[in-house]
């Protein structure tokens, strides 16, 4: 059919979303659970806490520590990855250095905010879901940030030309069959300021098809800002009910 | 593990204030690379690469392996890099630092999977023998900007390198030293290139100072940056932007485009010396040329 | 190693005398053979062939993926025992997602069962070993879970039953484990084999989801095992002990049994003992367990195991992606 991706979406639609926050029983902080399409992503945060170690303690600011841990089934295949992985600790080192901007880190000076993200199904845009999930454990932790990160990727299809020859617009929200095929990147910004905090691409692409994916990426990342915003404020009246019994 | 000093107040003050100008302590222009200087070892391959008082030295070498059994028709490139107290009193060795985990996941990015080097022109007998090359990366001084410089080296020691002629027959693979045949050099598709942006908020215009090649200085008081990579046919191989202070599309576009621009010049900088280098090795030996010849006897 | 407990001396007596009346009377006024509610869901992870997440209040959060790859026979001809074993690998990772205990901040625990069939990690409890041993031990007239891993002649299914733990207390809740185990295995599609079962070559699969092949055939028994916790204080027997009643308590057991027929009868797959604080008595106070009472336990277990275990699995056919 004409226009249609792979499983049936358009150019511009994102995959289904579906978040909740203080989805932990267990004693963390704050805690998330974010799916988009099949990409599911579980996180749980901790802190401000006395730092584990002597050399994460920084006199003017609170140190963000990542720890990222692959379901050995999330993946087709069935992987056991090792805290040494270079793809765990790309990830790690990212979503560190991410939030290590955006949270409020000198109010909570000589402490340390622990973010562990358990990804259980990798379906594409792994690091958007894990950002996003971050965000929203955040949140619920009650740890303050300067703005919602939401992270989206986009695609460029190379070999598919419409009918004047162009080329066409890129793919919001890859999958994984999309992922492994034509070049993407993932995206993320602060707000809705449409600034990029996070830019990740590692394959090739013109220069030219940049600019596109990058406004794609950024259009995609208000849609999901909205989403995440709806369920926040959705949980947090359902608390606010809660506690005052209204 | 020791700590780099930290910059003092009137220091910081100082260089960002001049920033806002659009100044830099060195009086360099905010988008311009320090002198790029090559030297190159007697053996092929082996390349020292100063950016001002960066430098790194990158070594290429091979050596025949059986492939791997689920790619059997492609040779294997490796780079590893391992930075010590020679660089900077704050490195240790073993312990990797958060910048060594950048920079290696940055070059893996940029060469391997971007496939710079053609894997597949290093076989020799399918799923039997191929070549394994390797790059070997030794960080020598760290005055800012070791990605760039490191990104550089690599390239120029592998466009350097040159791998000796093998010929095979039946079961028997003949390596051809260097006084025999000419070594081929290899077999490069592109070559990428890494340019990092550092960013210092927002100078008197309004606009976010975007500032290339910064010295250890400038990047102790940076407060984002971005690694481009790009090649000198504008295809832009991996970008890089963790965290720091968030950006305008717009601006991260310009740095794109402002990377493209800057790679051509270094593209030519790199292609000239090693000419130069191809030049100097020729002089007064022209027996040489004559006896290494890749043609057979009529 | 006991679970740790932030209960005090008189906190403990007070426990251990409310425990040892008759009738006793339990922290949360449950009756003896009551279980807490807790939140099960599975198949929900779209690239395992089953899935299980079971929550319970104090014993945390539990996911089972359970992915089957396909292997060759080691030898063609004669498989032994041991290798066929090695035909179901558990692992089971800790993650302590959040603070687990007082002063230890981070609580982030290592990952364990990386030897998952010697189970060599002290982080796990050695759950890797009793999983399997449990999912291994045969049923009635000489069944056994890894002749439903026969493919065809000399190949074979190999099954990858990762655990993961968020767990609050660093001692892995067994009932926790062997729930979400359990639900897992028993919502576990293999694909239908379409190449003819005697011939050698790479066995070939159909692509329809919807004529897959239950690892747990439904209305068949044995089905696949669990593991109940059980301690006594004093003459009373307890089901489901929360982590203060297991501090409290004189001797506990975990349970392992399998229900073999539609009416709930169970059958005992393995027993093992169970550390608790004993009232955090001194050294010679400890008995050790007295006949009489082993019985009354393995007994509570066997009677009300067997609706516990059928709950459950009702639950997860309701759940099942096809009926």
């Amino acid at each position: 059919m004409e226009g249609l991706r792979n499983d049936g979406r358009r150019w511009n639609e994102l995959r289904r979303i579906h978040c909740q926050l203080s989805t932990s029983s267990t004693n963390a902080d704050g805690s998330s659970y974010i799916e988009q399409g099949f990409t599911k992503v579980l996180c749980n945060v901790t802190g401000p806490a006395e730092p584990s170690s002597r050399q994460k303690v920084k006199q003017d600011a609170a140190t963000v520590t990542c720890e990222v841990y692959f379901a050995a089934f999330s993946g087709t295949d069935r992987i056991k990855r090792g805290r040494n992985d270079k793809k765990v600790q790309e990830l790690q080192t990212a979503i560190q250095k991410t939030f290590a901007s955006v949270i409020l880190t000198h109010l909570f000076s000589r402490s340390e905010i622990t973010i562990s993200i358990h990804i259980l199904s990798q379906d594409g845009g792994t690091l958007a879901a894990c950002i996003n999930a971050t965000t929203l454990a955040l949140i619920d932790a009650g740890i303050p940030l300067k703005d919602y990160v939401c992270a989206c990727t986009s695609g460029q299809s190379t070999s598919i030309f419409d009918n004047e020859g162009s080329t066409p617009d890129p793919w919001l929200d890859v999958n994984y069959l999309e992922e492994s095929d034509i070049p993407s990147l993932t995206v993320a910004t602060v707000g809705e300021t449409e600034k990029i905090v996070a830019l990740s691409m590692e394959n090739k692409v013109r220069i030219e098809m940049l600019e596109g994916m990058i406004a794609v990426g950024i259009s995609g990342c208000a849609k999901v800002k909205g989403i995440m915003d709806a369920e926040v404020r959705r949980y947090g009246k359902t608390r606010l009910e809660a506690a005052t019994g209204e | 593990m020791p700590k780099e000093p930290e910059i003092s107040l009137a220091e910081k003050t100082f260089v960002l204030e001049a920033l806002k100008q659009n100044l830099r302590v060195d009086g360099r222009n905010i988008h311009s690379f320090r002198d790029i200087q090559f030297s190159f070892g007697d053996d092929y391959g082996f390349v020292d690469v100063r950016l001002g008082k960066t430098r790194v030295l990158a070594r290429i070498s091979a050596e025949i392996i059986r492939p791997r059994p689920d790619r059997p028709f492609e040779g294997t490139f490796t780079i590893s890099t391992e930075m010590g107290p020679m660089a900077s009193p704050s490195f240790e060795v073993g312990r990797p630092t958060d910048l060594d985990n950048t920079l290696s996941r940055l070059l893996e990015k940029s060469i391997r999977r971007s496939t710079a080097l053609d894997l597949e022109s290093l076989c020799i007998v399918t799923a039997q023998r191929v070549w394994s090359l390797r790059a070997d990366l030794h960080f020598l001084s760290h005055d800012g900007n070791l990605i760039d410089t490191a990104c550089i080296a690599t390239i120029t020691a592998l466009a350097h390198f040159r791998l000796p002629v093998v010929t095979v027959s039946g079961e028997d693979i003949t390596i051809h030293p260097v006084t025999e045949r000419v070594p081929v050099p290899l077999s490069l598709l592109h070559w990428p290139i890494c340019v990092t942006f550092s960013f210092f908020g927002e100078d008197d215009d309004g606009e976010m100072v975007c500032v290339l090649d910064a010295t250890a200085q400038e990047e102790a008081l940076r407060e984002g940056d971005m690694t481009v990579t790009v090649n000198k046919n504008g295809e832009v191989c991996q970008i890089s932007k963790s965290g720091g202070v968030a950006v305008e599309a717009e601006t991260l576009m310009k740095c794109a485009r402002k990377a493209a621009e800057k790679v051509k010049g270094i593209d030519k900088l790199i292609a000239s010396a090693l000419r130069g280098d191809e030049i100097a090795r020729n002089k007064g030996n022209l027996d040489w040329l004559k006896e290494g010849r890749s043609e057979n006897e009529r | 190693m006991p679970p740790p407990t932030p209960l005090s001396p008189p906190e403990l007596s007070y426990l251990y005398a409310s425990l040892s009346l008759s009738p006793p009377i339990r922290l949360d006024l449950r009756t003896p053979t009551q279980f807490r509610p807790l939140v099960a869901e599975c198949s929900f992870l779209p690239h395992c062939n089953g899935s299980a997440r079971v929550c319970m209040s104090e014993a945390g959060e539990c996911i089972v993926g359970i992915k089957a790859e396909i292997e060759k026979d080691a030898t063609t001809k004669y498989v032994t025992v041991i290798e066929r074993e090695k035909w179901i690998e558990v692992s089971v990772e800790v993650a302590g997602g959040g603070a687990s205990g007082p002063g230890s901040g981070m609580g982030i625990g290592g990952i364990s069962g990386a030897g998952g069939a010697t189970g060599r990690d002290e982080g796990d409890g050695g759950a890797a070993v009793w999983l399997k041993e449990g999912l291994l031990a045969g049923g009635a007239g000489g069944w056994s879970i890894l002749d439903r891993l026969v493919i065809s002649s000399g190949w074979h299914w190999k099954l990858y039953i990762d655990v993961l733990l968020l767990t609050p207390t660093s001692h892995p809740s067994p009932l926790l484990l062997s729930t979400a185990v359990n639900m897992a295995l028993d919502s576990t599609y293999l694909p239908k084999l379409t190449s003819p079962h005697d011939v050698d070559d790479i066995p070939t699969f159909s692509d329809d989801w919807a004529i897959s092949v239950p690892l747990y055939e439904p209305k068949t028994f044995p089905r696949p095992p669990m593991s109940l916790p059980v301690v006594a204080v004093g003459d009373n027997v307890f089901l489901d002990p929360s982590v203060a009643e297991v501090a409290a308590a004189e001797a506990g057991l975990v349970v392992t049994l399998s229900l073999s027929d539609a009416q709930g009868n169970c059958d005992i797959v393995g027993v093992r003992s169970m550390e608790v604080g004993r009232g955090g008595g001194k050294e010679g106070d400890r008995k050790g367990i007295n006949r009489k009472l082993l019985r009354q336990m393995v007994n509570a277990c066997v009677k009300e195991a067997g609706e516990v275990i059928k709950g459950v699995g009702e639950t997860t056919h309701q759940q099942m992606f096809r009926a």
